[in-house]
C-alpha cells in the first residue's frame, strides 16, 4: 500500500523532527478509529497539524430545496465534534515568509492531483491550501511535503500560525534591510517551541521591511516586527519596532508599539517573552476575548511592556537567539548574472502594458520582480508543474506567494523581461492585472468554509470578470483600488485593509433568507494596513458590482486632484457614503426578482442552514493532554513493535513514551524543563515520586518506579518478555499521570 | 498493481459549444436529483482557472467533472477512494459512470444538445506516482487490464479496432489514450458499455 511505500522512500529525506511528528500524528489517526482518542483531543491535535474540516462534514447539505443527510461509509465516526471521518478536509501548507522553491511547486502539484481537487490554493497570508483532501491520506501528504522541507505544523490551531512578511523582502527600494533570514529564524526557533503550546487562540505574526508600504500587514497582527535602520556615530545600525495586539475580525484592534529599536539578536527572546506571558495570563475561556489584542487592551499597553520586560529578564539562554546573526545573513542572489545584458525594448503594446502593471524594479540595478497573478488565489497541477519550468528557466529558487494570493518571481533580468511574458502567456498566466481593481481577494467563504455566510469567492470571481472587461476604460484612479471579500465577518480575507471590502452576512425578507455583503470603505492598505475601512451597510449579494459602479464612479466625478480613495471617504464620511448606495438594500419579493435569493456562483436557493461549527481552531485542550495523548501514540508505536517481533524497538517505543508522558507532567511545574532525558527523569522524581504526589492510592508509587528503574539502568529489555512488560508498564504509566492530573485539576479547584 | 486513484475521460465534441458555468446548476440538479454515484457533496467551479479541473462535482468516493485539463473540455469521473475488484473492474466501473454522465448530460434540456460527447476518445488516468509512475513499465503491467475493458465493450458491440498509447511526460501522472477507429454515437456506446462484463 503506497502510505507506507512513501513513509519507506522517503525516509531519509525527511528531517527526523517532522517524520517523527508524522508518525505520532498518523498513530493517533488509528487510535482515533479504534475509539481510544477522545474527538475533541484529536480535533486539536490534527488542527495543529494544519488539518481543517470543510463545510458539510457535519454530513447536512441544503440541497437548495431540502437538507440532506450525506452518508459517508465510515458512518458515525467523527474526527472532531460534528466532524464525520470520511468527509474530505483541507489541509493548510505553511509558506514561511513567502518563500517557496520550484521542486516544492512541483511537490505540490502533485498532492493536488493524487489527493485532492488538482488545485493549489494561495491564501490571504501567503500559505497554500489543498481541499477536499481524506483525513487517512493526510500522513502520506504531510511526508511528501516534510520531504522537500515543508510543514504543515501549527498551520492551524491554538499556535503560532504562519508567518508572513513582505514578498519583496531584500530587493525593495524602499525597505530598511532584508527583513527574511530573521522571519525565517523566528519562523524555525518559534515552530512546536513549548512556550506557544498553550495559548488561547491563534497567534500571527508579520514582518514588514517599511513603515510606510503595505506589504508586511503588521498593524493587523498579533506580532509585528517593522525594520528600521538608524545612523549612530556615522554607521547604520539595523532593528526593529516591534508591534502588538493587533487584529481583524468582528473587533478590529490596530496593534501598539511594544518596543522600538529592538536589537536584532533580542528580536527572538522577546517575541519569546511575548509568548510566555501571553500563555499564562490571556483568556483560555471565553474564546471569543481571547487573542492577544484584548489582553493587551485589558493591561494596557505600559502594564504589557512590563510584564514583558519582567518575563524577558527571567527567560533561560537560548543560544538559538542569534545563531541566524552569526551564520551572516547571506542575501539571496540572481541566479543568472547580468552579464551582458541590455535593456529590453518595449514597442508591443501588451507587453507594455503587462509590464507597467505587473513588473517592479529592483533596487538592485538591471532586476525586477513580476507578479504572476492567480484568479482567486487558484491555480492547477498543471500550470504549477509548468510555472515551474518557468521559474527554473529565468529566476531559480526565489519565488514568493503574497497575501494578495499572487505568485511573485524576484530576480528576472531585465533583459529576460519579453521572453518571461512570452512564457506567462503560454500557459494563460500573463494577464496584466496585478495590484489593480481587477485583482479581488477573497477568503474561501461558502465553497468550503464550515463559517461561511455568503459566496465572497463566488462574488470575488464576478467581480473580476465584470471589472477585467471594462479595465482598460477604467479611470486610473480606480484601476489601483484594492478590493477584498471575506465570507463573514471573521475577516479571513482582510477586507478591513481594502479600498472596498466586503463581508458577507444575510437578512430576512418575507421568510426567506437573502444572502448579503457588508460594505466597508476607505480601509488603508499603506502604513501596513494602518487604519481600518468604515462599514457603510449591507447590500444583498446579487447586487454588489452595481455597489462596486456607484461608488468608483462617485468617486472618479467627485475626486479632488490628487485626492485618494482613502481621503475621499474620509471627507464624504458614512452618511454620505451610505447615501450612495442607501436604494440598492430594498429587497423586493421573491417573485419580482427570485436570482436575489441564491448567491453568486451558486444557484442553490440561499439558506444559512449550511454553516456548521467553525473550526477557527479548536477547542482549548492544555498542552499535557495533548503531550500525554502523544505518549499514548508512542505506547502504541511499542505494542506494534512488539507484535512485529521488534524487541529493540518495542524497548525504545515504551521507554519513550513514559519519558514523554513524565515530561508533560514536569512541566506543568518546569515549563522549561530540557529536552534532557536525566533533567526530565531528575525532576518528576524528586517533584512528584518522592513527594508522594504521582502515589496512587492503591498501587502507591508503582507505576512511576519501572521508568526511574528503566532510566537508571539504562539498559534495554533483554528479550520479548521483558520488552512485553516494559510495554505494558509504560501504558500504566500513561493512565497514572492521567489520573495524577485530574487528582491535581480536583485539588486546585477545591481550594479555589 | 492497487491504485486507487483513476480517471476515466471522454472529450466534448464541439467545447465551444458549452460555457463550462452552465454545468454549475446543471450539477447542482444532478446532486438533488441523486444522479451520479461516489457520495457526491457539492459542485466546485474552477472554470477561471485555465487548464484545471473545470467544474466538478466533489464526492467522497468519486468526482464528476466537466474537465478542462490538458486544455481540452471534456467529462470525467474519477475513482478516489473504496476501490475494490480487479484494476479492469475499476475502470470499467468509471467507463460506465462517464458514460451515463455523458447521455445525461447530452439529454439535458437546460443545455439544449450542446453537450456532444465523443467515444472516439477514452483517456484513462492513474493518479498515484507511487503505484503508476508514467513509463513503459507500468504501461505493461496496465495494459492487459485495458485490454481486457476494451475487448469487453466490443464484444458488446461498443468500439472497433483500438491502439492504446501512453501519454504524457514521466513528472505526470501515468496516463493512457486509447483510440477507436470506428467511433460508435454515445448512446449506442453507452448501451454496449452497460451491458459489458468484464
Ligand atoms: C472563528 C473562526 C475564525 C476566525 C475568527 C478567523 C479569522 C481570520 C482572520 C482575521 C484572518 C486573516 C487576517 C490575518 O492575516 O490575520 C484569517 C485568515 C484565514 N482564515 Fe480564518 N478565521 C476563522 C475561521 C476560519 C475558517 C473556518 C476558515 C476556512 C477553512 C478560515 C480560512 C482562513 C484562511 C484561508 C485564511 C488565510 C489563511 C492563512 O494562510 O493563515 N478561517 N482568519
Ligand atoms: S471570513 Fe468567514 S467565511 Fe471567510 S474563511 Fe473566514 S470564517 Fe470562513
Amino acid at each position: 500500500m503506497s502510505t507506507t511505500g512513501w513513509r519507506d522512500r522517503l525516509e531519509a529525506q525527511m528531517p527526523p523532527d517532522l517524520a517523527e511528528e508524522i508518525d505520532i500524528f498518523e498513530t493517533q489517526l488509528e487510535l482515533r478509529q479504534d475509539g481510544r482518542v477522545d474527538e475533541r483531543v484529536f480535533a486539536e491535535t490534527r488542527l495543529r497539524r494544519g488539518v481543517y474540516g470543510q463545510r458539510y462534514d457535519n454530513g447536512q447539505r441544503h440541497d437548495g430545496i431540502e437538507q440532506r443527510t450525506l452518508t459517508f461509509p465510515a458512518g458515525d465516526l467523527t474526527k472532531g465534534p460534528e466532524t464525520l471521518w470520511d468527509a474530505p478536509g483541507m489541509l493548510r501548507i505553511k509558506v514561511p515568509w513567502g518563500g517557496l522553491t520550484p521542486i516544492q511547486l512541483d511537490v505540490m502539484a502533485e498532492l493536488a492531483e493524487e489527493y485532492s481537487d488538482h488545485i493549489l490554493h494561495i491564501t490571504t497570508r501567503q500559505d497554500v491550501q489543498l481541499h477536499y483532501v481524506h483525513i487517512e491520506d493526510m500522513p502520506t501528504v504531510m511526508r511528501r511535503l516534510a520531504a522537500v522541507g515543508m510543514t504543515t505544523r501549527e498551520a492551524c490551531g491554538n499556535g503560532v500560525r504562519n508567518l508572513t512578511a513582505c514578498p519583496l523582502s531584500g530587493v525593495c527600494r524602499t525597505e530598511a534591510f532584508d527583513v527574511t533570514p530573521h522571519s525565517e529564524a523566528l519562523f524555525r526557533f518559534l515552530l512546536g517551541h513549548p512556550d506557544c503550546q498553550d495559548f488561547g487562540r491563534k497567534f500571527k505574526i508579520a514582518f514588514s521591511g517599511c513603515a510606510d508600504e503595505a506589504c508586511g500587514l503588521v498593524m493587523m497582527h498579533d506580532l509585528g516586527a517593522i525594520a528600521r535602520t538608524d545612523m549612530v556615530d556615522g554607521e547604520p545600525v539595523h532593528s526593529f519596532d516591534v508591534y502588538v495586539g493587533g487584529g481583524l475580525g468582528t473587533t478590529p484592534h490596530q496593534a501598539k508599539l511594544l518596543a522600538d529599536r529592538v536589537p536584532l539578536g533580542e528580536l527572538l527572546p522577546i517575541t519569546q517573552a511575548v509568548a510566555r506571558v501571553f500563555a499564562r495570563l490571556g483568556e483560555k475561556l471565553n474564546r471569543n476575548r481571547a487573542r492577544i489584542k484584548f489582553l493587551v487592551a485589558g493591561t494596557g499597553i505600559e502594564e504589557f511592556q512590563r510584564l514583558v520586560r519582567e518575563e524577558r529578564e527571567i527567560l533561560p539562554y537560548d543560544e538559538r537567539w542569534t545563531a541566524h546573526l552569526e551564520d551572516g545573513l547571506a542575501p539571496e542572489v540572481p541566479s543568472r548574472s547580468l552579464d551582458g545584458v541590455g535593456e529590453e525594448d518595449g514597442t508591443d503594446a501588451a507587453f507594455v502594458t503587462w509590464r507597467d502593471t505587473n513588473a517592479y524594479l529592483q533596487r538592485q540595478d538591471g532586476y525586477a520582480v513580476v507578479t504572476v497573478p492567480l484568479p482567486l488565489g487558484d491555480i492547477s497541477s498543471h500550470q504549477s508543474r509548468l510555472l515551474a519550468d518557468i521559474a527554473r528557466r529565468f529566476v531559480g529558487d526565489t519565488i514568493r506567494t503574497t497575501v494578495e494570493q499572487n505568485i511573485v518571481f524576484r530576480w528576472v533580468r531585465l533583459e529576460d523581461l519579453r521572453d518571461l511574458y512570452a512564457a506567462l502567456g503560454e500557459i494563460g498566466m500573463a494577464d496584466a492585472v496585478a495590484e489593480t481593481i481587477v485583482d479581488v481577494t477573497s477568503c474561501p467563504g461558502t465553497d468550503t468554509c464550515k463559517l461561511g455566510i455568503s459566496a465572497s469567492r463566488g462574488l470575488a470571481g464576478e467581480l473580476r470578470e465584470q471589472l477585467g472587461a471594462k479595465q482598460t476604460e477604467l479611470d486610473e484612479a480606480v484601476r489601483g483600488l484594492r478590493i477584498k471579500v471575506s465570507g463573514c465577518f471573521n475577516s479571513c480575507g482582510q477586507h478591513h485593509v481594502a479600498d472596498i471590502g466586503f463581508f458577507g452576512n444575510s437578512r430576512k425578507s418575507a421568510g426567506r433568507v437573502v444572502p448579503h455583503f457588508q460594505v466597508v470603505l476607505g480601509g488603508q492598505w499603506q502604513h501596513n494596513g494602518g487604519s481600518y475601512g468604515l462599514a457603510v451597510g449591507a447590500i444583498p449579494s446579487k447586487r454588489i458590482p452595481e455597489v462596486v459602479d456607484r461608488i468608483t464612479d462617485r468617486f472618479v466625478a467627485e475626486r479632488e486632484p490628487g485626492e485618494t480613495f482613502l481621503d475621499w471617504t474620509g471627507r464624504t464620511g458614512r452618511k454620505g457614503l451610505a447615501a450612495i448606495i442607501a436604494d440598492l438594500k430594498a429587497i423586493p419579493s421573491y417573485e419580482e426578482e427570485p436570482g436575489l435569493f441564491s448567491d453568486w456562483g451558486n444557484p442553490r436557493e440561499f439558506s444559512i442552514g449550511d454553516i456548521g461549527i467553525g473550526e477557527c481552531a479548536g477547542e482549548v485542550i492544555s498542552s499535557t493532554d495533548l503531550e500525554l495523548s502523544f505518549a499514548e501514540s508512542i505506547a502504541f508505536e511499542a505494542q506494534v513493535a512488539l507484535e512485529d517481533g521488534d524487541v529493540a524497538k518495542a524497548d525504545e517505543r515504551a521507554y519513550r513514551a513514559m519519558i514523554t508522558a513524565a515530561r508533560a507532567i514536569v512541566r506543568t511545574e518546569l515549563p522549561d524543563v530540557p529536552e534532557d532525558d536525566d533533567v526530565i527523569v531528575g525532576e518528576f522524581d524528586t517533584r512528584f515520586v518522592e513527594t508522594n504526589r504521582f502515589r496512587d492510592r492503591f498501587a502507591h508509587s508503582k507505576f512511576a518506579r519501572p521508568l526511574l528503574e528503566r532510566h537508571a539502568s539504562g539498559e534495554a529489555a533483554a528479550n520479548e518478555e521483558a520488552a512485553r512488560s516494559l510495554v505494558e508498564e509504560a501504558q500504566l504509566f500513561i493512565d497514572a499521570a492521567h489520573a495524577f492530573q485530574i487528582r491535581e485539576a480536583g485539588a486546585t479547584s477545591a481550594t479555589q | 498493481m492497487n491504485p486507487q486513484r483513476i480517471a476515466v475521460k471522454l472529450y466534448l465534441e464541439e467545447p465551444a459549444a458549452l460555457d463550462p458555468e452552465e454545468l454549475v446548476p446543471v450539477f447542482h440538479r444532478f446532486i438533488r436529483e441523486d444522479l451520479v454515484t461516489g457520495v457526491p457533496i457539492d459542485v466546485a467551479r474552477y472554470g477561471h482557472v485555465s487548464d484545471g479541473p473545470g467544474i466538478m462535482i466533489i464526492g467522497s468516493l468519486k468526482d464528476h467533472a466537466l474537465d478542462l485539463g490538458g486544455g481540452r473540455a471534456g467529462l470525467s469521473t474519477t475513482l478516489k477512494r473504496g476501490a475494490d475488484g480487479t484494476v479492469a473492474s475499476r475502470v470499467h466501473e468509471l467507463v460506465q459512470d462517464v458514460a451515463r454522465l455523458s447521455v445525461d448530460l447530452q439529454a439535458d434540456p437546460d443545455l439544449g444538445s450542446r453537450a456532444r460527447v465523443g467515444t472516439g476518445e477514452i483517456l484513462i488516468t492513474i493518479l498515484d506516482r507511487y503505484e503508476a509512475p508514467n513509463d513503459d513499465a507500468t504501461l505493461l503491467k496496465i495494459d492487459p487490464a485495458i485490454r481486457e475493458v476494451i475487448t469487453a465493450l466490443s464484444e458488446a458491440g461498443g468500439a472497433g479496432a483500438v491502439t492504446v498509447e501512453r501519454v504524457g511526460e514521466s513528472r505526470d501522472p501515468f496516463a493512457v489514450r486509447v483510440l477507436v477507429d470506428q467511433p460508435r454515437p454515445l448512446i449506442q456506446w453507452a448501451e454496449g458499455v452497460e451491458a459489458a462484463s468484464v
